[in-house]
């Protein structure tokens, strides 16, 4: 599958422009997109996306500290949309990149690509794809994309359509209890 | 051999009571009642060998829980021939509903392979804390709903599919993890906590949601009023 230009472009013009929100709506897209049209590519993207989000938004990432690395962020997207370097390569070198960014300030077990899948994964999962299907996705352990949703909203945004008298009569009838 | 009294556990039902300290709840109920807790051997070795195999050290503990019931023969294992299946509800379940002129890729191998089991045992009753699969058994229109809801775009039904689908967990009925803690509650498993009874039933509940169990705020209060009257 030919990669999609228009979010290499989208992802460069967000990040070297510092458009937070841009890359926000970007990562939303790509989610959306996953549901019904899943590639690695994509979901590379939306990594990408929050990311490099997470990078704009930061306060100690302003620093001048981090000045090269933005720098390298940029030239290497630049590099991707103008097909001087490949996906694969492009891929490697930007999460090389938000490697030696955390490195200088760890504050966090799970590093900013880890906590990117957790989100997408629980995003997903919350739109209606199994957690399976999800964990299968993203590589990301079940038990992580259940403390993470569990942790939200999205149980309460669906009505159920069982209430709960008639589904804990059924589990006293399965376990005896019932009067 | 299934007995009569049988129980399919699901990996996302034990993952969120492993994680909120639950795990001997099992035991005090298939001591009192006669249920048994089945498990699938791809479920066994999701939440225990493979945790414990590559020392997920995030998942050990709840792996060491699991294996710990496993060994007592609370939990049980159990196998069927699935493989064919399995493969056949994949291919159905994956494709009911249709967004954007594509199929929606719901549902996995695990969760796929637990309905197999079920259906080839004659197990009806299913441990899930996982929404999606128990949606799509007991009211995949909402799930359908939901969809839509949230990608902003009409779903559409494979009415085959669907109704294929449907022949195999028409008889089945889904409980969580909450209605196991409601279960365990009747049957004294809180009464360590004397008067406190009460507020740990409900604290009980609302660490299983936080764990993942798939359950809604008004639902809880609906369940702590259910249990604690009298």
């Amino acid at each position: 599958m030919a990669m999609d230009k228009r979010v290499v472009e989208r992802l460069y013009k967000a990040f070297s422009t510092k458009k937070y929100r841009v890359l926000r709506k970007l990562y939303s897209d790509l989610v959306n997109q996953l549901v019904t049209d899943f590639s690695d590519e994509t979901l590379e993207f939306a990594i990408l996306a929050y990311a490099l989000g997470k990078i704009l938004l930061k306060q100690h990432y302003v620093h001048d500290e981090y000045e090269k690395y933005r720098e390298d962020i940029v030239n290497t997207l630049k590099g991707l949309a103008e097909g001087t370097f490949t996906f694969k390569e492009s891929i490697a070198a930007l999460r090389q990149i938000l490697k030696g960014i955390e490195s200088l300030d760890p504050r966090y077990v799970f590093d900013v690509v880890t906590k990117a899948k957790i989100k997408i994964a629980a995003t997903l999962y919350a739109k209606g794809i199994s957690l399976g299907r999800v964990a299968e996705m993203t590589g990301i352990p079940k038990a992580e994309i259940l403390s993470y949703a569990g942790k939200t909203m999205m149980f309460d945004r669906v009505k159920e359509e069982m209430p709960v008298k008639k589904r804990f009569k059924y589990a006293e009838e399965v376990f005896g209890l019932e009067h | 051999m299934v007995k009569e009294k049988a129980v399919l556990c699901d990996s996302s039902v034990l993952i969120s009571l492993m994680d909120s300290c639950f795990g001997d709840m099992f035991s005090l109920i298939e001591k009192k009642t006669g249920v048994y807790f089945y498990i699938t051997p791809g479920v066994k070795l999701e939440i225990v060998s493979h945790p414990l195999s590559i020392q997920m050290k995030a998942y050990e503990l709840s792996a060491l829980r699991m294996k710990a019931l496993i060994d007592k023969n609370v939990l049980e294992e159990i196998n069927a021939d699935t493989e064919e299946l399995t493969k056949k509800l994949m291919q159905i379940g994956n494709n009911i509903f249709y967004a954007r002129g594509k199929p929606i890729h719901l549902i996995d191998l695990g969760e796929t392979d637990i309905i197999a089991t079920a259906s080839l045992l004659n197990i009806k009753t299913l441990l899930i804390d996982e929404r999606t699969t128990r949606m799509l058994i007991e009211a995949p229109f909402q799930l359908k709903a939901h969809l839509e809801d949230e990608l902003r775009t009409s779903v559409y039904v494979n009415q085959e599919n669907f109704r294929e689908f449907q022949k195999f967990v028409e008889d089945m009925h889904v409980i969580r993890s909450v209605e196991l803690l409601g279960i365990a509650y009747k049957l004294g498993y809180f009464e360590s906590f004397g008067k406190d009874k009460k507020k740990a039933i409900e604290a009980a509940l609302y660490k299983a949601k936080y764990s993942g169990s798939a359950v809604r705020f008004d639902e809880i209060e609906a369940y702590v009023k259910l249990l604690t009257k009298a």
